[in-house]
């Protein structure tokens, strides 16, 4: 899942991008609202993590035009304001969710799965489908009762599959799910990836659609 | 209780004053109607005195051998107190009172007299009969008329010593009715709660009291503002390290999640820089909390110029190593009353500054020089400057340009005001100065 992240603080912002993508996310980090603003323009991501004191675009304004524009994205505003009013401000500004520095990283990462998971409709936070579960939180996968060593990226495009089982999703779409700005992919990346999900799991857990993408069908393993 | 003891001063002075200011006024006026009294007793007894000669005189013509003087009984008691002496030819004693001495009572042989006769003071009036054959002389006891002026005396005083003390009583609870608005003001102050600093009712207290509740009202609005600066203060200290401590925890929790050593040397060595920068907010706030009027009482000269040396010297390495080139200018000795150890503060947080925001191969320049205005410390740099909109912020507590890389605590600035006004000084920015960068300038009159 990708994550956007605006904070200018150098040392906060660095830590929180580390510690989102050991959890598992890929982030885009930018330091401050005009960049921000920008980045929702051209990129789709499952949540935005959102500093409030920020220079150029504030959050509150950055936020506001977001939902101005009605784009939904969940968006996490954090603040050092822990006034009740500045809280109130926020959230009616269109924020889903606030936490009030200094805060846990592993509850950021938590509440940022619970956001997602809210705005996909779903209540249940471990994911089911013919013998496989996915434990987000966990990061832990068990097919047919049993463990599976998976690596982050083949977590993640597990999880992404998962989450759109039975739809068709372009390689772009994965990569650009997958991966955040800088990191480097190589070309076969995705198909290297699906390649190894299909040998730990099943082969046919997940289909390859020639010329368009990757689906994971649903219901169809008993 | 202070204010109690204090009443009770102004009572007590109060009752002591007016008392001795009643007592000199009646004395003065006892006195005056005293002397008043005893002329004019003194001359209707003379003139009685004179009339008594002249009777006698009347009588001599006739028949001096039947006046039997010597066995007159006493008419009045008073009358023991005077004597007559007949003396014919002024030698002959011819005829006396009983009460009178034998010696003559005056040797002045005419008109008014005061004598001294076997011990006794007498006042004498002396005259002849109209043949200037027998002299006349009628005397009153001294101590007759001192007995009667003590005793009109004894009448004048007898009312002050009655009054004085119902005068005194009335004072008393005069003075206490008068000084209730104190009371009264006293109390409402020592029932108040330490977080009660509302202003003290004006509308209902009397002219003399006004101007003490007018100043504790001025006291209570200063108070009341100081602790609101404080109480702000806190709330934007603790505002303030929430960030450094968010960094702080989420790099921590980064290092013990990490599995990559890298990863994890990374994440550590921001903790250290994480706490660096917190630990130098905390110094620059306690800094400025510690700024206190009283710190430069006492101000003697210093050469700022070699204050600045010092500074510069101090900040050196740290520009070196940011690869910016500080310079301290060509100047003279100029002398400004001040607490060194604030302008040193003062002069480093500027200079550090400046370091901070310039780029790699810039320079800092670091001037003291004397102009009309005074003398002036300045810091110079070529660094990206403050935005015209920001530069009446930066001055406020906690303000920071946003959107640059550099770490600062955003209290410098409000550091360098603080000190400036302290010594009465002013605190200017100005534009670089060849158009880029920052001048930010201290002029301290002289």
């Amino acid at each position: 899942m990708r994550i956007l992240l605006v904070e200018d603080d150098k040392l906060l912002g660095d830590g929180i991008q580390a510690g989102l993508v050991q959890a598992g996310f890929a982030v885009d980090w930018v330091r401050d609202g005009a960049l921000g603003a920008a980045a929702l323009k051209t990129e789709s991501y499952a949540a935005v993590v959102l500093d409030l004191g920020l220079p150029k675009i504030s959050g509150l304004d950055l936020l506001q035009n977001l939902r101005a524009e009605a784009n939904a994205v969940p968006v996490l505003i954090l603040t050092s304001r822990d006034a009740i009013d500045d809280r109130i401000r926020g959230l009616d500004s269109g924020a889903d969710d606030y936490m009030v520095k200094p805060f846990d990283l592993d509850e950021l990462a938590a509440r940022l799965r619970a956001l997602t998971r809210r705005s996909r409709g779903e209540a249940a936070s471990v994911l089911r489908m013919d013998g496989l579960e996915l434990n987000p939180a966990e990061h832990r996968v068990q097919f047919r009762g049993n463990d599976v060593e998976l690596t982050a990226r083949e977590f993640s495009l597990l999880h992404e599959l998962m989450l759109h089982a039975g739809r068709v999703l372009s390689r772009e779409q994965l990569e650009q799910r997958l991966y955040a700005w800088g990191e480097e992919i190589e070309s076969n990346a995705i198909e290297v990836h699906v390649h190894h999900l299909r040998r730990k799991l099943s082969p046919e857990l997940v289909r390859t659609v020639r010329g368009v993408g990757y689906v994971m069908p649903r219901g169809e393993h008993g | 209780m202070a204010e109690a003891r204090a009443n009770h001063s102004i009572r007590r002075r109060l009752l002591v004053m007016l008392l001795l200011t009643t007592l000199l006024a009646w004395l003065v006026t006892l006195l005056l109607s005293y002397r008043d009294t005893r002329h004019e007793l003194e001359e209707l007894l003379d003139a009685h005195l004179a009339q008594s000669t002249s009777l006698l005189i009347a009588q001599l013509g006739h028949e001096v051998d039947d006046i039997d003087a010597e066995h007159a009984p006493p008419v009045h008691r008073y009358s023991r107190k005077v004597a007559f002496q007949v003396w014919e030819k002024g030698e002959q004693l011819l005829l006396h009172s009983a009460s009178a001495p034998n010696a003559p009572l005056s040797s002045q042989r005419e008109g008014f007299s005061d004598s001294v006769v076997a011990g006794e003071t007498w006042r004498v009036f002396s005259a002849w009969d109209d043949a200037h054959r027998y002299l006349v002389q009628v005397g009153e006891r001294r101590e007759a008329r001192d007995d009667l002026a003590k005793t009109i005396a004894e009448h004048m005083l007898q009312p002050l010593l009655i009054t004085l003390p119902v005068l005194g009583i009335f004072i008393w609870l005069g003075v206490a009715r008068g000084l209730r608005p104190l009371n009264i003001l006293s109390g409402q102050v020592a029932e108040r709660r330490p977080d009660n600093l509302a202003l003290l009712e004006t509308t209902a207290v009397s002219a003399e009291v006004l101007p003490l509740v007018e100043g504790l009202n001025r006291l209570f609005a200063r108070v009341r503002q100081s602790l609101d600066n404080e109480r702000r203060f806190t709330a934007d200290a603790a505002h303030e390290l929430r960030t450094p401590l968010a960094a702080i925890k989420t790099q921590a929790q980064v290092a013990r999640a990490a599995t990559a050593d890298d990863e994890r040397r990374h994440a550590l060595d921001n903790v250290v820089l994480g706490c660096d920068r917190a630990g130098h907010l905390i110094e620059q706030m306690l800094t400025l909390a510690r700024l206190e009027p009283e710190q430069i009482s006492r101000r003697d000269s210093y050469d700022l110029r070699g204050l600045a040396v010092a500074v510069v010297a101090e900040l050196t390495p740290v520009a070196i190593k940011k690869n910016v080139e500080l310079q301290l200018t060509e100047g003279e000795t100029v002398s400004v009353p001040c607490e060194p150890g604030l302008i040193r503060i003062l002069m480093r947080n500027l200079i550090d500054n400046a370091i901070r925001y310039s780029p790699p191969g810039s320079v800092v320049q670091v001037t003291t020089l004397k102009t009309a205005e005074g003398a002036v410390f300045a810091v110079a740099d070529q660094g990206p400057g403050i935005p015209a909109e920001a530069q009446a912020l930066v001055w406020e507590r906690f303000y920071r340009v946003l959107g640059t890389d550099t770490y600062g605590s955003g209290l410098g600035l409000s550091i360098v005001k603080r000190i400036a006004e302290l010594h009465g000084a002013t605190a200017d920015l100005l534009q670089g100065d060849d158009g880029k960068g920052l001048r930010v300038t201290v002029t301290f009159s002289v």
